[in-house]
């Protein structure tokens, strides 16, 4: 302990503890006098000012000596804080404290009003030892410690710099201009402030604007205009005024599944402060974006929850607790079900039979209530007829009797009891019981009528039967009508008359299917219509309705209604035969095309197209249906679907034609696939071959002497006169006949076709060919007179006409061929070459380009028929047939096995001209 | 490819698209000086400011090309320097304040502008130096900010108006020169060359 003298020294007497603690080796004892002046001075030593801008706040830290320390003296130090660079002294304040040993540098703060960075601040201080004992005189001052000099800047400064303030406050602004420059004015939104005059310097300025209003604007601008030297001549900064966050208002939160609770509040009024700092964070954090006032979380198995809503901005902060108890803000789904015991369902009494009803429902918590849910969607239903059970029946017919299938709506809980009872007879009923699952069972029953009851049973009671009678014969030979569907359903009505109490349309939901799930919707009696739709009709299936009118019990068959909510075309392609063909006409059936129920539509008709190999097709009778590819086809139409065959006409001979035949609905029909390719026969008919000649007239005896054709005197060849047909005589046109006879028959071509295909020279056009009834042919030309005109290349083709057409006959016979030449007599008919002969010349046809062939006879043309022609084995006496064969240039092979006397075909002539007998 | 979906005339579009932007310019300006209190005449002439990047010179005095790379240049910058005040706005205005709109629609505005001016470009067959540096913000506090936003947006409009004017003048002599050059005077071919 020490204690001290009686003013002037100080005796220090530590106890051995302590001494102990610090010194434990030097001494044991140790006593230390200290004396003091009585006016001893402790000067404030290593002061230093610093500032925290944030706060606004100069901190202050100095030292006295050490001496001060020891005693542990009582201070008191004065301290001085001044402003700019004439050290205005802003603040003095007296200072006291006790000196510790231990903690030696002394600390003092002060809080400026100002902006610290407004102007620089000087702080100084003086102490004094504040005890009794001593003298109180004050020590001389320290030196004035500055912060902040800018008395050598020449940037221009504004402070404080975009701060936010409440708005009403006082708001003081300090303008610091450069050295050397001069504040002109400030501007606050809008408003001038002078520099004052009693201020001496005018490079700092200090405007306090009272009571501060938030303004339409994101930061009020502050602006001090300055004047002099310097780089820039303001100082600015905006300030944000506006307002602390207000309490939230309502919160509420609640949950609609018990998993998440949501919670939404009221932010109230508005802060003036904005932008991207106005956000809401919801802690525990929530993996959602979230709106600004709304948070969820995702809640287990706690009930109570301790909630902290707060609201913070630079101007302050505001929390409300609420304690909220999840089992009670349970707001419910907008669901047809509540939970209503164990089992969702509720069981509403008291409603009217046979009547229209419409649900909806809402729940809430019932203990604790909350809110209400939303409602949830209307469900409507109607109750059946008066304690009956609603019972449908389908009655297919058996040997020996009928297998009358009853159906029954399901209800859980309950089990149905049959009565069977035959009419008219007196016998016993008999009682068949079905469990609670089924909702059909099928009876067998004779042909006689019977009455069923079906009668629904629980554990309490019975409800009223519902009767069913099967009359004796149940019409069900009523031809079926077809009604049309959409996606909608399917339209069905029924004439309603005053004889039914009610109206009963049944149906398969599956009627591809085995269990067709069989359904039957009732209608009262005057319903005449219905539009039938369920989930499971399908496009492309056929749905079978039958309707039936029902008076008492009974049920009468009113009609069968078929339909398709969708036809689709057939998926199934007719198989197409061809069971007949010519060379005009094609026969095509498909027989076993079904077009029934397994379609996917009802059949309407069918097409038969036609395709021709090489160009648009353009048969007589068709139309024109073009494929995407750009080919063209003809198209026949079938339009009764019972009729499985069609006969293609107007064909070409011995031409390749494609045919297709399609089935068409109402749902159209699938794009071809395949072709049948059929080459029509050779024509072996009459063939009447009239060539037009255009020769200037008909019956022209000017032709040019063929010895004197230029075409017959080339190569210098000198034909023998007689050889070449007279020209006095009437120039027959060219005409080929062939015997009907199929033993013999004449095979034709045609090489103006096949000239024309290989150099579109040749022009067909001008043979005329007409069918009358049986087949016969006749020519068109109609000359007045018996006479013919003819063309004979050899004469006509390049020199009279110019680009005048060829006909080219060739004629062949099967059969082995007499032949002999008989000059210049009429033959009726005539055959050149043998079967392969002409295979080699036609391969020499079409191989060589300039060949060609003539033939070419006389006959009368004149209203003659082809049949009327003669083609027996006699001798035509009036008239003279004479063919004409023109060869190419190419030498060419014999066009007869026999030897065709007077003309020497090996020879290079350009011109053969046989005059042929034709066979007896 | 490189002028693939360029109308051929692209300089016409420009020419109208300039003038129906320097309306909206103006406004934007103004929507800009009302919104953040600068109406006064010692910020607005801190607004009239040059921004370095404009062009000092008027640059439909210069030839063609040289104009549509200015102009390129130019726009280049402005699609910065507008997102960057969108984005300052974005933080510092009532949430959708009408100068947040226009801000918005001038944006789009000028990326047209933009593309008529590549394809332009493209079809003289120049193809525009892609080569450039984001504009940073350079302010550092919201004052200066506001400021460099008004002061782009003050230079855009007067450069919008210049280019408007100017183009429109010279829409009839570009006609009168292709009167001439029709007639094949070898001196407008010389100066539409330059």
């Amino acid at each position: 302990m020490g204690h001290f003298s009686s003013g002037h020294s100080i005796i220090a007497c530590l106890g051995s503890n302590n001494l102990m603690m610090l010194s434990r080796h030097e001494c044991s004892y140790f006593l230390t006098i200290f004396t003091l002046p009585e006016t001893q001075e402790f000067l404030p030593t290593f002061l230093k000012v610093s500032r925290n801008l944030p706060l606004q706040r100069l901190l202050v830290e100095w030292d006295v000596s050490d001496l001060a320390h020891q005693f542990e003296l009582e201070m008191v130090f004065d301290i001085q804080v001044s402003r700019s660079e004439e050290m205005n002294v802003v603040w003095t304040e007296y200072y006291n404290t006790t000196l510790s040993k231990l903690n030696k540098t002394l600390h003092w703060s002060w809080d400026s009003e100002l902006p610290l960075e407004c102007t620089s601040h000087s702080v100084r201080i003086r102490s004094m030892v504040n005890d009794e004992r001593f003298s109180k005189l004050w020590s001389s001052w320290s030196q004035w410690k500055t912060v902040l000099d800018t008395s050598d800047d020449y940037t221009p400064y504004i402070f404080p710099e975009d701060k936010v303030v409440e708005e009403g406050s006082n708001v003081t602004f300090c303008c610091i201009g450069g050295k050397d420059s001069r504040i002109l004015n400030f501007l606050f939104n809008y408003t001038e402030y002078y520099y004052p005059d009693s201020n001496t310097s005018q490079r700092n300025m200090v405007i306090t604007v009272n009571k501060v209003l938030h303004a339409e604007m994101p930061g009020i601008p502050a602006f001090c205009n300055l004047s002099g030297k310097g780089n820039k001549n303001y100082s600015a900064t905006l300030l944000f005024v506006g307002k602390p966050p207000h309490e939230p208002k309502g919160l509420s939160c609640d949950t609609r599944d018990m998993t998440t609770l949501t919670c939404t509040w009221d932010p109230g009024e508005d802060t003036y402060l904005y932008g991207s700092s106005q956000k809401t964070l919801c802690y525990p954090e929530t993996e959602t974006d979230l709106e600004p006032i709304r948070c969820s979380w995702m809640i287990g198995q706690q009930m109570i929850y301790n909630l902290t809503l707060t609201a913070q901005n630079p101007l302050g902060e505001t929390s409300a607790n609420f304690v909220l108890d999840v089992a009670h803000r349970g707001k419910g789904f907008p669901a047809p079900f509540v939970q209503s015991n164990s089992y969702p369902h509720l069981t509403l009494g008291g409603l009217q039979p046979f009547t229209n009803y419409a649900f909806r429902m809402r729940c809430g918590a019932a203990s604790h209530f909350w809110k209400w849910s939303e409602w949830s969607k209307t469900i409507r239903g109607r109750t059946n007829e008066a304690g009956k059970l609603d019972v449908w029946r389908e009655v297919t017919p058996v040997l020996g009797g009928r297998n009358v299938t009853l159906f029954w709506k399901v209800s859980p809980g309950i089990s149905f009891e049959i009565t069977l009872e035959k009419l008219g007879k007196a016998s016993e009923p008999e009682h068949i019981s079905i469990s609670a699952l089924q909702n059909s069972t099928t009876i067998s029953i004779d042909n006689h009528s019977y009455k069923i009851s079906v009668a629904a049973r629980n554990n309490i009671a019975s409800s009223l039967p519902s009767v069913i009678i099967i009359s004796r014969v149940d019409h069900t030979d009523l031809e079926e009508e077809r009604v049309n569907g959409t996606v909608d359903g399917i339209y069905i009505s029924w004439k309603a008359t005053n004889a039914f109490h009610g109206y009963i349309v049944d149906w398969c939901n599956f009627p591809r299917s085995q269990l067709c799930d069989f359904q039957w919707k009732r209608f009262d009696f005057n319903t005449s219509s219905c539009l039938i739709n369920s989930a499971a009709f399908m496009p492309g299936v056929r749905y079978s309705f039958r309707v039936y009118g029902s008076l008492a019990n009974e049920d009468f068959f009113l009609g069968k209604k078929v339909g398709y909510t969708k036809e689709l075309a057939p998926r199934l392609n007719p198989q197409g035969k061809i069971t007949e063909m010519s060379s005009h006409t094609v026969t095509i059936t498909w027989d076993s095309y079904p077009i029934n129920e397994s379609q996917p539509g009802f059949i309407r008709g069918y097409h038969v197209y036609v395709k021709t190999m090489e160009e648009e097709c353009s048969l007589k009778g068709s139309t024109k249906h073009a494929l995407s590819d750009g080919t063209v086809l003809c198209k026949y139409t079938v339009e009764n679907p019972e009729e499985k065959r069609y006969v293609v006409k107007h064909l070409m001979p011995e031409t390749t034609y494609a045919l297709a035949v399609k089935a068409y609905t109402g749902g159209g029909e699938t794009p071809i696939d395949a072709y049948i390719r059929v080459d029509t026969l050779h024509d072996i008919s009459y063939l009447f071959v009239c060539v037009f000649s255009r020769i200037k007239d008909c019956c022209c005896p000017e032709i040019p002497n063929p010895n004197k054709s230029k075409a017959l005197s080339c190569n210098g060849l000198k034909l023998n006169s007689e050889a070449v047909m007279k020209l006095t005589d009437c120039i027959p046109d060219t005409i080929v006949l062939e015997n009907t006879s199929e033993a013999n028959t004449l095979q034709l071509w045609s090489h103006g076709t096949i000239l024309e295909r290989e150099s579109k020279v040749i022009n067909p056009s001008w043979v005329y060919f007409v069918q009358k009834e049986e087949g016969d042919l006749m020519c068109t030309q109609s000359a007045p007179e018996a006479c013919t005109s003819f063309e004979n290349l050899a004469y006509s083709s390049q020199i009279a006409l110019g680009s005048n057409f060829y006909q080219n006959l060739w004629m062949s016979e099967k059969s082995e061929p007499q032949l002999s030449i008989s000059s210049y007599q009429p033959q009726h008919y005539t055959e050149i070459p043998s079967k392969d002969t002409v295979t080699s010349l036609r391969e020499i046809t079409e191989r060589e380009d300039s060949l060609r062939y003539i033939s070419q006879m006389e006959v009368p043309c004149s209203e003659v028929k082809l049949s009327n022609l003669p083609h027996s084995t006699e001798p035509l006496e009036h008239s003279s047939y004479k063919i004409q064969t023109v060869l190419g240039s190419e030498l060419v092979t014999s066009t007869s096995d026999e030897d065709i006397h007077s003309q020497d075909s090996s020879t290079s002539s350009n011109s053969t001209v046989l005059l042929l007998l034709g066979r007896h | 490819a490189p002028c693939r979906g360029c109308h051929r005339n692209s300089l016409d579009k420009i020419t109208a698209k300039t003038r129906q932007m320097e309306k909206e310019a103006k406004e934007l300006f103004k929507s800009y000086l009302t919104h953040q209190g600068l109406l006064t005449s010692e910020l607005r002439r801190l607004c009239n400011e040059a921004v370095q990047w404009f062009p000092t010179e008027n640059i439909t005095d210069q030839p063609k090309i040289v104009m549509l790379q200015e102009l390129y240049r130019t726009l280049v910058h402005m699609k910065d320097a507008l997102e960057n005040i969108r984005k300052q706005q974005q933080v510092l205005s009532t949430p959708g304040a009408a100068l947040l709109g226009k801000l918005e629609s001038t944006q789009w505005a000028v990326r047209g502008l933009l593309s008529n001016t590549v394809c332009a470009l493209c079809l003289k067959g120049i193809l525009p130096n892609s080569r450039h540096t984001p504009e940073r913000a350079a302010a550092t506090n919201a004052f200066q900010q506001k400021i460099e936003g008004c002061k782009v947006l003050g230079n855009y409009s007067k450069f919008l108006e210049k280019l408007a004017r100017d183009s429109g003048k010279k829409a009839p002599q570009a006609l009168r020169d292709q009167k001439k050059r029709r007639k094949g005077t070898k001196r407008v071919e010389d100066s539409s060359r330059s």
